[in-house]
């Protein structure tokens, strides 16, 4: 039988302090142990991460479909290269303005698709994100400095200072940048999704004309969800331009918004945690497959092998749809539950034989609630 | 601000012309989306690429086995039918217990499959589109002589005739015939269609069916059209389809057709008229249209208002 805390606990607290430490810890020291070209592929991994934490939250927790955080991913990295490279900005308030402009597009996009119930902000995030590549290659994109279709180059003249303690490369020091970034996101993150707010959102998802009499706004709960994830998509986008040395009109359409979906079906679109394990996906999925791939003469002789891992995407996307809805995190939090359990105060200490489960035994230790009924 | 051919007649009639055939694959393409959503309120993303895949297909039978593009044709449609009932019975209907959201990510992850097995079959490279006319669309129907003519190519004909013979075929079938009289019933009320006997599942797999098939005829029709065919074609008409879907009422076949032509219109005039507007803006037009129509009118021009009872 796993121990047992309370949710709030000296141990559940030390439990918690202990992941963040560890993160941060890694965040730092990752740079010593690895290789530019390990960390440069890491880098991406944790970008890609935060972009799907904002599809997590409005999937899982607004029970929304958004397909646009391809576009969005490529509204925060053209963003980011435009000013850093042609207006000289520093690499962090780019960022930041990317991730504004990403809050400024979510609420355009979403002020008119989520006062409706039902698919209409998937149909409306289609539009933005094939309409994006190919604003970029109009005149209009041209004259903002979207480089057309050969792509926007990145020129980061942003190397270690000297007041750094570590003995990194560049990319180092900014694969340790992105990550704490990215730390300091999740963490927020995650405080919000359990706060008031998250309540709320998690209340219009499962029954919305409830929530609506207890009084929550419901368009308005919605609206800001999706707003808060597409800021988070453009963040992703800047901060992976850290990493990567060129943006493309053809690497921020809808393939990259599909791709996203499926890492976030893998990871668990209820979870935070889920990001991350998506995020790695994203990145070493493609090169796993690759590498297959060329062992198999058959296959390497494909006209374009790469495209097999799209074809794997989508197999595991059905396969995950139909038999692990819940993604893969649920089941990591349930072989944690083994060793070490946190239930809402009241339920802790030593219980005999087979104790009656609360009915969601992850509920309170994962920042997200599970869906309770399918949404239609 | 304005085009300095504006005054020209045959300019204008041209920007017309252009915009209605354009306007004929957006309709049809947005009424293979209505046919799936009628019944089931389901929303088939992969339409576009299984279209994509069927014209693929009949480019390698003309090609490699020697059929005629119209017998190669017959044959895609027959397979597209079969094909989007299989989709709907093998994996859309264990998705349908999940929820509306399942169904949409199993048609994306169909997405996925069929454009990548797309490309790795046939390559990236674009090649040349099936068609019954040499050089893509064949020859011109000159309706008023310019400089510059206004004219329809016969591959704009069959796009404006396609669309005229399916939507007749459409509302003929719904209207008299016992299949049609029961799947319009399954759109009025599926309890009530399923109490009196209506088998729910059959009728899903006969839209998907039919839904796939005019897909099929839209990515054949777009083929014709731009005289080459790649993987990617139908991305941007599955944009174009859905809006004109959504600004029409995703439920009325009607909304369909009129919203699919005038966006096509629309697509066509506003860079042909106004100069302040340069470039490819279509999509973008397409996505304002989109927005407007959900702040003004939800349900589209002639969509079904839908109340809910709390």
């Amino acid at each position: 039988m796993s121990a047992r805390f309370a949710v709030g606990s000296p141990v559940h607290r030390a439990w918690q302090s202990a992941g963040l430490v560890t993160l941060v810890a890694g965040a730092v020291t990752l740079p010593l142990v690895f290789d530019d070209y390990r960390l440069t592929q890491l880098g991406q991994a944790v970008a890609y991460a935060v972009a799907l934490l904002g599809l997590n939250v409005v999937s899982g927790m607004s029970g929304q479909i958004s397909l646009g955080h391809g576009a969005m991913f490529g509204v925060g990295a053209y963003t980011t290269a435009i000013l850093v490279g042609d207006h000289g900005f520093p690499v962090a308030a780019a960022i930041i303005a990317a991730g504004l402009l990403g809050l400024a597009v979510g609420v355009v996009v979403g002020l008119p698709a989520l006062r409706l119930r039902g698919l209409y902000l998937a149909i409306v995030t289609i539009a933005v994100v094939t309409a994006f590549p190919l604003l970029l290659v109009q005149p209009f994109g041209r004259d903002l400095g979207s480089g057309g279709a050969s792509g926007k180059p990145i020129l980061l003249s942003f190397v270690k200072p000297s007041w750094f303690p570590l003995d990194v490369t560049a990319v180092g020091f900014r694969f340790s940048m992105l990550a704490l970034t990215a730390v300091g996101i999740f963490v927020v993150t995650t405080r919000l999704v359990r706060s008031r707010v998250g309540r709320a959102l998690i209340a219009v998802r499962d029954f919305e004309t409830a929530a609506v009499a207890a009084g929550i706004r419901a368009a308005g709960v919605k609206v800001g969800a999706f707003a808060f994830s597409t800021m988070l998509g453009a963040v992703g986008g800047g901060l992976f331009m850290l990493m990567v040395p060129i943006v493309s009109p053809d690497s921020v359409g809808f393939p990259l918004s599909l791709l996203f979906i499926t890492a976030m079906i893998i990871g668990g679109e209820e979870r935070v945690s889920g990001a991350v394990v998506g995020g790695l996906m994203m990145v070493y999925l493609p090169t796993f497959t690759s590498d297959m791939a060329l062992k198999v003469p058959s296959l390497a002789a494909l006209p374009q092998p790469g495209l097999l891992a799209t074809v794997l995407y989508g197999v595991i996307l059905v396969v995950f749809v139909l038999f692990v809805p819940r993604g893969l995190m649920p089941l990591a939090t349930r072989l944690r539950e083994r060793v070490i359990r946190f239930v809402p105060p009241g339920l802790e200490g030593p219980q005999s034989g087979n104790p009656p489960r609360p009915r969601e035994p992850s509920e309170t230790a994962s920042p997200a609630v599970r869906r309770e009924t399918a949404s239609t | 601000m304005l085009d300095s051919d504006v005054g020209n007649v045959a300019y204008l009639l041209q920007l017309l012309l252009s915009g209605l055939s354009t306007g004929a694959l957006y309709a049809l393409f947005a009424v293979s989306f209505v046919v799936v959503w009628k019944a089931s309120s389901h929303l088939n993303l992969a339409a576009g690429e299984l279209g994509s895949l069927a014209v693929f297909a009949m480019a390698s039978l003309t090609t490699s086995l020697g059929f005629g593009v119209w017998a190669a044709l017959a044959v895609v449609l027959v397979a597209s039918l079969g094909g989007g009932a299989l989709l709907q019975h093998t994996l859309i209907r264990p998705a349908d217990r999940r929820g509306i959201f399942a169904v949409v990510l199993t048609t994306l992850a169909v997405y996925l499959v069929v454009n990548a097995a797309v490309g790795l079959l046939w390559g990236t490279q674009a090649r040349q589109a099936p068609s019954p006319f040499a050089g893509g669309s064949g020859g011109q129907l000159v309706l008023l002589d310019g400089p510059p003519r206004a004219y329809l190519t016969y591959g704009d004909l069959l796009a404006l005739g396609t669309l005229a013979v399916v939507v007749g075929a459409i509302t003929i079938g719904l209207h008299r015939t016992k299949l049609g009289l029961a799947y319009r019933a399954v759109a009025s009320n599926r309890l009530s269609a399923s109490l009196s006997g209506i088998p729910l599942s059959r009728m899903y797999m006969a839209g998907w069916a039919v839904s796939t098939a005019i897909a099929a005829m839209t990515a054949f029709l777009v083929g014709v059209r731009n005289g080459s065919i790649d993987f990617q074609m139908m991305t941007p008409m599955l944009a174009f389809g859905l809006t004109a879907a959504t600004v029409g009422g995703l439920d009325s076949i009607r909304g369909a057709v009129i919203a699919g032509l005038a966006l096509g219109i629309v697509v066509e005039l506003v860079p042909g008229v106004l100069t302040a507007v340069s470039g490819d803006l279509g999509l973008i037009i397409a996505l304002v249209l989109v927005l407007l129509t959900l702040l003004v009118r939800p349900q589209g021009l002639y969509g079904t208002k839908r109340l809910e009872r709390v």
